[in-house]
């Protein structure tokens, strides 16, 4: 049969110009030192920056510092059985991760290999680690909204997606809460959660979390813990970035986060100081401002010439005492699109999520904003900023008139209303309901401690009884006039049903 | 200079002679062959100078075939 051995003769052709593609040619070294996760090789003539190595053990390495004398490795995975005298190769390769669709609800390290004991990962598309950002005729503004489900972000620090918005403040302040609630509040996102230099139980905790909610199946984890080495946190956030450059590719919209980036500044700096990198401020070699903006450069949205995707970069900072301007917190602050300032003071008063609506900005969020929550927002803004003047005014003075006065028991109850736990993220038609009622007065009447119930009751009661007027502010994604004259009809009926809420005016 | 050339089978010494000139052109200086037998290379030559390594060996052709199927 002609046609079988034209397939026969196609193969072996194709077969043949893959032979003649790889290199022959390859550089030989030898190892001088080894230690650390570092190794220095002689004789490499030729290597390549970022250029994969191989040790004679099946090891591999990047080549990170090249000078005539030797080339200093960072060896990628256990440095155990590389000793001094031992044969390194070049590969000609750039360092890349396999990714394919079957990633989605899966735990990964670095180089892509399965971490959860599951089966063996497909492979799909090489995708390089380090891969340029997206050039400027291939984006476009920032203009679909990302849903965080948090009532003091989705209002007044909006996320678009292709954004990148910093989540910045101290340990234990619920920075990595914020970024999970995300998560768990997407559907059509892929979503990407890059732990770096994190204890295993968190990250652990993170995956049952995950479970918990349902958030798994869209959802991939590259981990890249404590215990492992630094080589690997390292890599981890391009790691990550490769993978959703891979979902990029296909159009679809990713988000990512990466938790924390103070700490691959750190796993940077250790292998700069081994490399004997001259070292700057703070010890941190001079190029670590490049280290985080090509990386956060990667957050892009892509125009529909271009496949319409979009990468949504959540990175995570963690200041020490509060302090920001120090050297890191500052050069992610000034790479990034605005940021979420979290406040210990905050959270410890019991204002969960602890976000600092003044010090936190977006700065290219408004315009992903939904109308009917801009509609509702620009209220709130007011009424916060007027609060937070007169509360510290305030406390000097006893007799207050009735504006200061209604004024600042508004702001107690905005502020009481953007209170939420952070496993709950709410869908964006709820918390137009609940803040259209906080700063139009509808809650000036209920009593400070009973805010949540009559949120939650309120919220029950409109979903079950007028399940239609929801339906059309998220569909219309306006408050059109008819919308709330109704929405003011039902907040009277339902504060004059549950009088057990509101504050008793007959013993004030 | 000296130079290791790993085949399969042992070479005989006139082609010893003929690579040892084709690679004293490369290097442009006297080359010092010393043949190594290895089967695993299943056919061809591996010669390893100064610092570099030159593989035409079918073993790491099908090792880098393999590789790039599996990438796909």
């Amino acid at each position: 049969m002609p046609k079988k051995s034209q397939l026969t003769d196609d193969i072996v052709n194709s077969l043949h110009t893959r032979i003649k593609a790889s290199k022959a040619t390859t550089a030989v070294g030898k190892v001088d030192r080894v230690g650390d996760g570092i190794a220095l090789v002689s004789g490499l003539n030729n290597v390549g920056m970022g250029e994969i190595v191989t040790f004679s053990n099946g090891a591999h390495g990047l080549a990170l510092n090249l000078s005539r004398e030797d080339t200093g490795c960072v060896i990628l995975g256990s440095s155990q059985g590389i000793t001094e005298g031992d044969t390194v190769q070049t590969t000609g390769r750039l360092l890349s991760i396999n990714v394919s669709d079957n990633y989605l609800g899966r735990v990964v390290n670095p180089l892509g290999q399965a971490l959860d004991g599951q089966s063996e990962l497909k492979s799909g598309k090489n995708m390089i680690l380090e891969r340029i950002a997206a050039g400027v005729m291939a984006r476009e503004p920032v203009k679909t909204p990302l849903q965080t489900g948090i009532k003091a972000i989705d209002a007044v620090i909006p996320i678009g997606r292709g954004q990148r918005e910093l989540i910045i403040g101290d340990r234990g302040t619920g920075k990595s809460s914020l970024a999970l609630t995300t998560i768990i509040n997407q559907t059509d996102v892929i979503c990407i959660y890059v732990a770096i230099g994190q204890k295993r139980a968190f990250v652990a905790q993170t995956i049952a979390t995950l479970e918990k909610h349902h958030a798994t199946d869209h959802t991939i984890i590259v981990s890249a813990t404590a215990s492992d080495p630094t080589s690997f946190q390292f890599i981890a956030p391009y790691a990550g970035s490769a993978i959703a450059e891979y979902f990029l590719d296909q159009g679809k919209d990713v988000l990512i986060v990466y938790d924390d980036l103070t700490k691959h500044a750190w796993a940077y700096r250790e292998i700069s100081l081994l490399l004997r990198r001259p070292s700057g401020r703070e010890a941190y070699p001079g190029d670590v401002f490049y280290l985080h903006s090509r990386l956060l450069e990667r957050a892009v949205k892509l125009n529909k010439d271009h496949g319409g995707g979009s990468i949504t970069a959540l990175p995570i900072i963690e200041t020490q005492a509060g302090d920001v301007s120090a050297y890191i917190p500052t050069n992610v602050i000034s790479i990034t699109d605005g940021q979420i300032y979290l406040e210990p003071d905050l959270f410890y008063s019991g204002q969960r999520p602890a976000v600092n609506i003044g010090t936190s900005v977006s700065r290219v969020g408004s315009s992903a904003q939904v109308k009917a929550m801009k509609q509702v927002a620009g209220k709130l803004k007011l009424s916060l900023a007027q609060y937070r003047e007169l509360a510290a005014f305030a406390q000097f003075s006893s007799d207050l008139d009735t504006q200061t006065k209604t004024e600042i028991d508004r702001g107690a109850r905005v502020t009481e209303i953007l209170k939420q736990h952070w496993e709950l993220p709410m869908p964006v038609a709820d918390q137009i309901l609940v803040i259209w009622a906080a700063t139009n007065g509808h809650l000036d009447q209920v009593r400070l401690e009973h805010i949540l119930t009559w949120e939650q009751l309120f919220l029950d009661h409109t979903h079950a009884k007028h399940a239609l007027l929801i339906d059309t502010i998220r569909e219309q994604k306006e408050l059109s006039e008819t919308s709330l004259t109704k929405l003011q009809e039902i907040t009277k009926a339902f504060n004059l049903n549950h009088p057990e809420l509101l504050i008793n005016q007959d013993t004030p | 200079m000296k130079a290791i050339v790993q085949s399969s089978i042992t070479l005989s010494p006139a082609q010893l002679k003929a690579l040892a000139l084709k690679l004293g052109k490369l290097v442009e200086e006297p080359v010092d062959i010393e043949n190594q037998v290895d089967s695993k290379l299943i056919a061809g030559l591996r010669i390893l100078i100064g610092s570099r390594s030159i593989d035409l060996t079918v073993a790491s052709s099908l090792d880098q075939l393999k590789q790039s199927l599996l990438s796909q």
